[in-house]
């Protein structure tokens, strides 16, 4: 029986290390494939890593809440120490926030007062979709992106833009049905319209990987100085007017590096901004077919005006 | 008939424990424990637990394994599909193949082993991604990276020791 085993392990132990190293060969060629076929068509395999993200989504929610937790009562106890301090600090800045108060109603007043002179639309904040919680950080120094437990099926969509109590985090940019990505302000994809706020120069804030993302595409002449306010400008409507950003930190020749007001320390959860003033790129071709009709298969129209009618969009697509 | 039907199952429940722990690193990687977004470096625990069982259990660790942690790794962080599993196949190919030469080694050499693999993983992940994107990536959170993943192995090592005892020591792998 023993000598029988032997001889069995001994046919079938070189088959095996055949069968390991076809298995190499052929995962290693697939992911391969996949790196070749994510660069080409981002969308399709954004759908199977949304897919991934959905299936372990419930995973993380349970490990993510005691983890929280237990930073929770660690920063707690690191408080007890520092009570007296902070309790002096916090009556100092409440008699600070009380007198900005009456000034803000004074404020607010007015303004409603000369709104309605003006026939103006009301600048009310857009309304909150869907409060959810950061459950995967990417934990790469490559991109900075966080994974929410909000997805399709809680009513998030691709463009809304992510925020907390101390302002913009960033946008959406991937939506699974449970899960969606939100990329930070911090990622060196993210650009986002912005505009400093007592001169209101208007200027896109660029990530660059660093901590703190440089404003670029400043007007001739920009008028700014460190520890100006930076909020959203609203600009191409992807993300609403108004939205904290940041201060700006730094002044330089090269770089206006502007220091966002999230805490990343802290960063639980997000809540996601309804807002759809312009019409995504994936609904457009959608919503021309419903005003315009279906589009003329082109083999009807014939010679030269065929060839102009061809040449149009792409010159349009050009500059956009 | 039962207790030999549930021995199989619970001889194939053990046979998943290496691809278990994997995953559970990989989930341990992208938690948002003390920073999230810039200046979120951690050690990359996924690398180490691949590399503990391609050097001691190849055999319940296969290609399959290496590349399901790695592309769930990718997902979850959001970063290339593909990009992890290739790092984690050839740091799986390269340990299974030298794993006579290192097996029944003292604990330091298998470290520096793993400091030389690490290097080239991280490296190899790094020029990945590079080209993926275009652009080079500063390479500083990268030594970081390297340094706490370093410093992390031998933590994962005496947890993954103890994992590694309630597998049955059978087939060729022992």
């Amino acid at each position: 029986m023993k000598l029988g085993r032997r001889s069995l392990s001994r046919l079938t132990l070189p088959l095996k290390a055949l069968l390991d190293r076809f298995a190499f060969a052929a995962f290693l060629l697939l992911s391969l494939a996949l790196l070749l076929v994510g660069k080409a068509d981002h969308a399709l395999l954004g759908r199977v890593g949304a897919g991934v993200s959905d299936a372990m989504v419930p995973v993380l929610v349970a490990v993510v809440e005691p983890v929280n937790a237990a930073r929770r009562a660690a920063s707690q106890i690191g408080r007890l120490f520092a009570l007296r301090q902070e309790n002096a600090q916090l009556r100092a800045q409440n008699q600070r926030l009380l007198e900005w108060q009456d000034t803000a109603r004074q404020l607010a007043l007015e303004n409603g007062a000369l709104r309605q002179l003006l026939n103006l639309e009301s600048g009310a904040p857009p309304p909150i979709a869907v409060t959810a919680r950061v459950v995967a950080d990417a934990g790469s120094p490559f991109v900075h992106t966080v994974l929410v437990d909000a997805g399709a099926e809680q009513g998030v969509v691709k463009g809304m833009a992510a925020i907390n109590e101390r302002g913009l985090v960033g946008r959406v940019i991937e939506v699974g049905r449970r899960s969606a990505r939100v990329l930070l302000l911090t990622d060196f994809n993210s650009r986002v319209p912005v505009m400093v706020e007592p001169s209101r120069d208007q200027a896109i804030l660029a990530g660059d990987n660093s901590r703190e993302p440089g404003l670029t595409f400043l007007p001739l002449n920009p008028r700014m100085a460190v520890g100006q306010r930076v909020v959203t400008s609203g600009r191409g409507g992807v993300l609403p007017p108004g939205l904290a950003v940041g201060r700006i930190s730094a002044i330089d020749d090269r770089k206006v590096a502007v220091a966002p007001e999230v805490d990343w320390q802290r960063l639980e959860y997000v809540r996601l901004l309804e807002y759809s003033r312009v019409v995504p790129p994936e609904s457009l071709a959608a919503l021309q077919r419903e005003v315009y009709g279906p589009p003329r298969p082109p083999a009807a129209a014939t010679g030269e005006p065929a060839a102009q009618a061809e040449g149009t969009p792409g010159t349009a697509g050009g500059h956009p | 008939m039962t207790s030999s039907w549930l021995r199989r199952l619970d001889a194939w429940l053990r046979a998943l424990v290496p691809l278990a722990t994997a995953l559970l690193a990989v989930v341990a990687d992208v938690l948002p424990l003390l920073h999230v977004g810039p200046a979120s470096v951690m050690p990359l625990a996924t690398l180490s637990v691949a590399f503990f069982w391609s050097l001691y259990r190849p055999d319940l660790f296969g290609a399959g394994a290496a590349f399901a942690t790695g592309l769930a790794h990718d997902a979850l962080a959001g970063l290339p599909l593909g990009l992890t599993s290739l790092v984690l196949l050839l740091v799986r190919h390269v340990m299974a193949a030298q794993r006579r030469f290192f097996v029944a080694r003292p604990f330091p050499v298998i470290w520096c082993c793993f400091v030389l693999l690490a290097l080239a993983a991280l490296a190899l992940r790094w020029a990945l991604c590079c080209l993926w994107w275009g652009r080079l990536f500063a390479p500083q959170p990268l030594v970081f990276e390297l340094l706490l993943t370093l410093a992390f192995y031998p933590v994962a090592t005496l947890l993954l020791a103890r994992v590694h005892n309630w597998i049955p020591r059978t087939g060729d792998a022992s």
